[in-house]
């Protein structure tokens, strides 16, 4: 096929073709043509060994599914690959629900809120999405590109009406924001001194003014802190990293994975963090 | 600068794993650094409104991971508007009782990869900063 065209090798494999596909043809003077020119058109049986000759086959059509061949491997492999990456995508789902199975181990009936949306189908014989999928993967984008909660609601609400009729999709922000609430880390915003002195915690919870200085804990109005901290508690979080089995093994790189040929490319490779 | 500062820390420190073999036996205990330095949330240049966020990375990973987004892991954020300075320590305090825990007796973790349970400590191994921030943040660290 890549062969020069006034080449023998080439003539002889364009009369190999046009036999194979007048052959295998319904009608042989509709045949798609799969030379440079025609790209693709229907042209009859005589004409296509003129076509091929004259302005040469498109290389990259090596397997002949237009003209009755059957789909090769290559064709079937990459259908393979698109499943796994199918099946890869509800893996992640069901990895993380394990993930978090045991943070929410003190209140069971927010998991099983979540394990029945991750069941779901979006809407009636869908097979690809969840509930819980759609609103996972929309909820990212919404966080990606800083959509505000309105502009959310609004494609909500526009998707919903989009959708078949018995749709399971949320409507507004808020709903969606319930849904996911029970995957999140959990935060704390303390109160503080607008003056740096102390962080109304522990002994200080029940204040309204600084100890110290004096300072109230509010704005003038009783409802606005004067000043946040918010923390992010480290521990769970090294808990569920732990927990996923892929970060679990990156954890452990600077052990396994490391190059230690006595360069200093990481901090692992200094005296400090040297094994006796 | 910053790789300047860590790698000061780490050539003036002392060996860790030596002097408190058990935790390096262990060689998942995580070993931390935390970085801090005030932003503009408004991104507005001349405003003088700042921002604290305290960021915590983890030396376990690959460098080609523990530099990503995903694994720098935000653990506070002090609202403004003016900057803590000194008083820093205040705000740091939730989190040093949690590292202390984690030093001292450790939690218990489930190790997805082995399947077993474990005790996780973890210790703060330096502190990444400019140099107007590291007479601060080196006092938290010796602390």
């Amino acid at each position: 096929m890549s062969a020069n065209r006034a080449s023998k090798e080439y003539k002889e494999g364009v009369k190999e073709f046009v036999e194979f596909v007048v052959a295998h043809a319904k009608d042989s003077s509709n045949i798609i043509c799969p030379c440079l020119e025609c790209c693709y058109r229907a042209v009859s049986a005589e004409h296509l060994q003129d076509h091929l000759v004259c302005n040469g086959i498109d290389e990259s059509y090596t397997c002949w599914t237009m003209h009755g061949e059957e789909e090769t491997e290559s064709a079937g492999l990459r259908s393979n690959v698109r499943d796994t990456s199918n099946d890869y995508e509800f893996d992640r789902v069901e990895e993380f629900m394990n993930e978090i199975q045991e943070d929410l181990r003190d209140c069971p009936e927010m998991f099983e809120r979540l394990v029945s949306d991750s069941k779901i189908p979006l809407y009636d014989g869908c097979a690809k999405f969840t509930r819980l999928s759609t609103v996972l993967k929309l909820y990212n984008l919404k966080a990606h590109n800083g959509w505000s909660d309105k502009s959310f609601t609004d494609l909500l609400t526009l998707l919903k009406d989009m959708l078949p009729e018995n749709n399971v999709l949320p409507s507004q922000t808020y709903e969606a924001k319930q849904m996911l609430c029970s995957i999140g880390m959990s935060y704390e915003k303390i109160h503080s001194c607008p003056k740096d002195c102390i962080l109304f915690r522990n002994e200080y919870a029940s204040l309204d003014t600084c100890p110290k200085c004096g300072a109230s804990r509010y704005n003038k109005k009783e409802t606005a802190p004067a000043k946040v901290l918010w923390y992010f508690p480290i521990i769970p979080r090294f808990r569920r990293m732990y927990r996923n089995a892929e970060d679990a093994k990156h954890l452990t790189w600077h052990e396994y994975g490391r190059v230690a040929d006595g360069m200093l490319r990481h901090p692992a490779d200094s005296h400090q963090w040297e094994k006796n | 600068m910053e790789c300047f500062d860590i790698l000061q820390i780490l050539i003036n420190g002392k060996k860790i794993d030596h002097n408190y073999q058990d935790f390096g036996k262990e060689e998942r205990n995580l070993r931390l650094a935390l970085s801090t330095d005030g932003i503009n949330p408004h991104g507005i240049q001349s405003s003088k409104h700042t921002t604290w966020p305290v960021i915590m990375m983890i030396y376990n990973l690959p460098p080609w991971l523990y530099t990503k987004r995903k694994y720098m892991m935000l653990t506070m954020l002090i609202s403004g508007p003016y900057e803590p300075g000194n008083d820093i320590d205040i705000y740091l305090a939730p989190l040093i009782e949690d590292l202390k825990l984690l030093w001292e007796t450790g939690v218990e973790v489930y190790d997805g990869y082995r399947k077993e349970f474990f005790n996780l400590r973890a210790m703060l191994f330096g502190t990444i900063n400019d140099f107007t921030q590291q007479e601060i943040t080196t006092r938290i660290c010796q602390g």
